[in-house]
């Protein structure tokens, strides 16, 4: 299960930036090797991962070979990077939120899946994000995600 | 009753979004009444396994020719057109299962 939520927010120049604020965060806390950023990096090039919903995000993840414990580490973005999209890598979405997904295999992450893309389809959520601190963001999600 | 449909749910890794497209296609075989047997998978392994499925589910890009057919459901990620992708499906597995049984 995914216990551990980070939100941090910042201005990364590219999508390249953005993976490693989100990597630095989850490698600080312990929860990924280093070789997970090359991961991430890799994995978005063969398979993006941007999403076109209403306020767009990329959920980038890599191997579990590369997570030593599971987690999530949300960018809140001050002005939006440009993912190629998952549904097709010839196009772009400029993200407003990077969910960076630090997964293991097993099959009790479903629900908790689940409710990571049943959030970045809330327009709620996402919108109020903008206006909140890191800290009221994270609660939010952990009420959403853990609770 | 004729036999399950095998169905392979693929993306990158084979352990995140084709979880979450697993759980959403799989209530759909569950409300046309029709039995699945639901692999899941990577992209990369898309092409070997192709021969052993009726039906292929990804959520990534994937333009190569297989033998069986492949629907794209990113719509399960995104929410966007997701009642309009729900309804191919459905008209799909229909089809497939009048052929396969």
């Amino acid at each position: 299960m995914i216990k551990k939520i980070f939100v941090i927010e910042g201005c990364p120049a590219n999508k390249e930036e953005a993976l490693k604020m989100t990597f630095e965060k989850l490698y600080d806390e312990k929860c990924v090797k280093d070789s997970f950023y090359e991961g991430c990096i890799t994995r978005e090039k063969s398979f993006p991962t941007g999403l076109d919903t209403k306020i767009p995000v990329a959920i980038p993840h890599t191997d579990s070979k590369h997570v030593i414990v599971p987690a999530v580490c949300v960018l809140k973005l001050d002005r939006p990077i440009s993912f190629c999209m998952m549904e097709d890598d010839t196009k772009k979405v400029d993200v407003n939120f990077i969910f960076n997904m630090a997964l293991k295999s097993n099959d009790d992450q479903l629900d908790m899946l689940n409710k990571i893309i049943a959030t970045v389809q809330n327009v709620e959520i996402l919108s109020n994000a903008k206006n909140q601190s890191d800290k009221e963001f994270k609660d939010r999600l952990v009420s959403e995600w853990i609770e | 009753m004729g036999r399950p449909i095998k169905a392979m749910v693929a993306c990158g890794s084979g352990i995140a979004t084709s979880t979450v497209a697993a759980n959403a296609i799989k209530e759909i075989f569950d409300e046309v009444g029709i039995e699945v047997n639901l692999i899941k998978g990577t992209v990369s392994e898309i092409a070997t396994k192709a021969d052993e499925v009726d039906i292929v589910f990804v959520t990534n890009c994937y333009r190569e020719k297989i033998s069986c057919p492949i629907v794209n459901v990113t719509a399960f990620l995104t929410g966007i057109k997701r009642e309009k992708k729900v309804a191919e499906i459905k008209e799909i597995i229909l089809d497939l299962n009048e052929t396969i049984n």
